[in-house]
C-alpha cells in the first residue's frame, strides 16, 4: 500500500510530505483567504519609510506615559505642514521620539512625575514646560540638541535665570534638570 | 538644468581610528550602554546590541541594527561603520542625520584619523526619454558608445575635500540615474553642522552636471 492510499487518520508516519499534504487537502475544507494577497502586502503592513517608522515607534513608546500625555503626543505626531497657517513645519520624527524618551525617563526616575505642557514650535521642534511656585523649567529641542532654561525665585524674592544647552542623547543630563525643578537637586546642575 | 527626484538613497560613514584598539581597552559594555541610551528612542532594545568577543584581542565587534535592518552600526578594533539605507524623502534624511549625530555625540569612540563618507541615490527624471536625452551627451555613436555617464572629482565652496561623483544609468528605475558621492572628513568627529554641510555639498555638486534636486524645504 502506498502512502497516498493510507486512510486519513491512520498514517504510519512513513509517507512523504507531499502525500500527507494531499491527504490534508482532500480531507479538510479549504478556508478562503480573508483578504487578497495584494491587499495584505500593500495595505496596513506595507513597509514604512524611516521617518514613518520613527513616528510610529514614538507613539507606541508613549504608551507607558499618562493618558493625557499619550493624547498630546498623538496630536503632535499628527500635525500637518502649515498647522499654524503661518508655514510652520510638522514636528520632526526624531524630535518626537526624543521627547517621548525624555518623558519616559522622567516618569521612571521619581514617583512624583509631573506632566509638562508640551508645545510644538514653528520649525518642527517641541518645547516641554513645567511651572511651579518657586521654580520653572523649559526644555526645548533645538537643531544642536536641547536648550534648557530654568527660573527660580530665591529666598530674597529675586528671580534667577539659568540657561544651558546639551546634546540630544544626553538624557542623563535632562534628568538632572528635571530633578532640579522638583527640588531634589538644590543647585542648578550646570556641570 | 534638468530636475531629478530622489527615489531612494543611503549613506555610509566609516570612521577609521588612529590606532587599533585592543578588546580590553574598548570597553564594549560601556559603549553598548551608550548606544542603547542614544537609540532607545528609535526602538533599539538591549538584547539587540551584540558584542562579539572574538579572540579578545583585535578580532571583536559591537553591533546593532535599526529600522528593520535599514540601519547597521558596527564598531570594531579599527573603525566605526554606520550605514543607513532606503531613505526615501527629506524626512528620512533628517533621521539619518540625527542617527549619525547621535553616534558621534554620545557613543565613546577612540581618536579618529579620518572618516570616509559615501552616499548613493537613485533619482528619476519625469520620463525615460529625458533620462536618455541626458545621458546621450556622453554617447559617441561613431564609436558605438550608445550612452554614458561620468566620474568626476569636484570641489565645493563649503567642503574642504574633493568629492568624487559618479553618474550612471539606474538599474532600478528606467527613467532614473544612479548617483554615488564619496568624500573624506579629516577632523576628529563630524558634528551636526558638518553633517549638514556634507549633504549640502553633495547637492551643490549636481548643478555642475546640469542636474538639480527640487527644493523641498518648507
Amino acid at each position: 500500500m502506498s502512502a497516498v492510499d493510507v486512510p486519513f487518520g491512520c498514517e504510519d508516519f512513513t509517507g512523504s510530505v507531499a502525500a500527507s499534504a494531499r491527504r490534508l487537502g482532500s480531507g479538510v475544507a479549504q478556508i478562503p483567504p480573508l483578504v487578497a494577497a495584494s491587499e495584505f502586502l500593500f495595505g496596513p503592513l506595507a513597509p514604512l519609510g524611516i521617518a514613518d517608522s520613527v513616528h510610529k515607534i514614538a507613539v507606541v513608546r508613549s504608551a507607558t506615559l499618562t493618558c493625557a500625555l499619550r493624547q498630546r503626543i498623538t496630536e503632535l505626531s499628527a500635525l500637518n505642514p502649515n498647522w499654524d497657517d503661518e508655514c510652520a513645519r510638522p514636528v520632526k520624527s526624531d524630535v518626537l521620539a526624543d521627547v517621548v524618551e525624555a518623558l519616559r525617563r522622567f516618569a521612571q526616575r521619581t514617583s512624583d512625575f509631573r506632566e509638562p505642557f508640551l508645545a510644538p514650535t514653528f520649525d518642527g521642534f517641541v518645547q516641554m514646560e513645567w511651572h511651579d511656585k518657586k521654580r520653572s523649567l523649559e526644555i526645548e529641542a533645538v537643531e544642536r540638541g536641547w536648550s534648557v532654561v530654568g527660573t527660580m525665585i530665591g529666598n530674597d524674592g529675586e528671580h534667577h535665570y539659568f540657561t544651558i544647552e546639551c546634546e540630544r542623547s544626553n538624557f542623563q543630563r535632562l534628568e538632572n534638570f528635571y530633578e532640579w525643578f522638583l527640588g531634589i537637586e538644590l543647585l542648578w546642575p550646570s556641570l | 538644468m534638468a530636475e531629478i527626484t530622489t527615489r531612494i538613497c543611503g549613506v555610509t560613514f566609516e570612521s577609521f581610528f588612529k590606532k587599533a584598539v585592543l578588546f580590553k581597552d574598548a570597553h564594549c559594555d560601556n559603549s553598548a550602554q551608550k548606544c542603547l541610551e542614544a537609540f532607545a528612542s528609535y526602538g533599539l532594545k538591549p538584547t539587540q546590541v551584540f558584542v562579539r568577543t572574538g579572540d579578545q584581542t583585535f578580532n571583536y565587534d559591537l553591533s546593532f541594527s535599526l529600522f528593520n535592518s535599514n540601519g547597521t552600526f558596527k564598531i570594531s578594533a579599527e573603525k566605526m561603520d554606520f550605514s543607513l539605507q532606503n531613505a526615501t524623502n527629506d524626512k528620512d534624511l533628517e533621521i539619518v542625520q540625527d542617527c549619525l549625530a547621535k553616534v558621534y555625540e554620545h557613543v565613546p569612540l577612540p581618536e579618529i584619523n579620518y572618516t570616509s563618507i559615501s552616499a548613493t541615490a537613485h533619482a528619476t527624471f519625469p520620463s525615460v526619454q529625458e533620462m536618455e536625452k541626458y545621458l546621450r551627451q556622453y554617447a559617441n555613436p561613431t564609436k558605438q558608445i550608445v550612452a554614458g555617464g561620468t566620474i568626476a572629482y569636484i570641489v565645493c565652496q563649503n567642503w574642504a575635500e574633493e568629492i568624487r561623483l559618479m553618474i550612471d544609468r539606474s538599474l532600478v528605475y528606467p527613467e532614473g540615474l544612479f548617483l554615488a558621492w564619496s568624500t573624506i572628513y579629516r577632523e576628529n568627529k563630524p558634528s551636526r553642522e558638518v553633517l549638514r554641510y556634507v549633504k549640502e555639498a553633495f547637492e551643490n555638486a549636481m548643478p555642475k552636471f546640469d542636474l538639480t534636486f527640487p527644493n523641498t524645504n518648507s
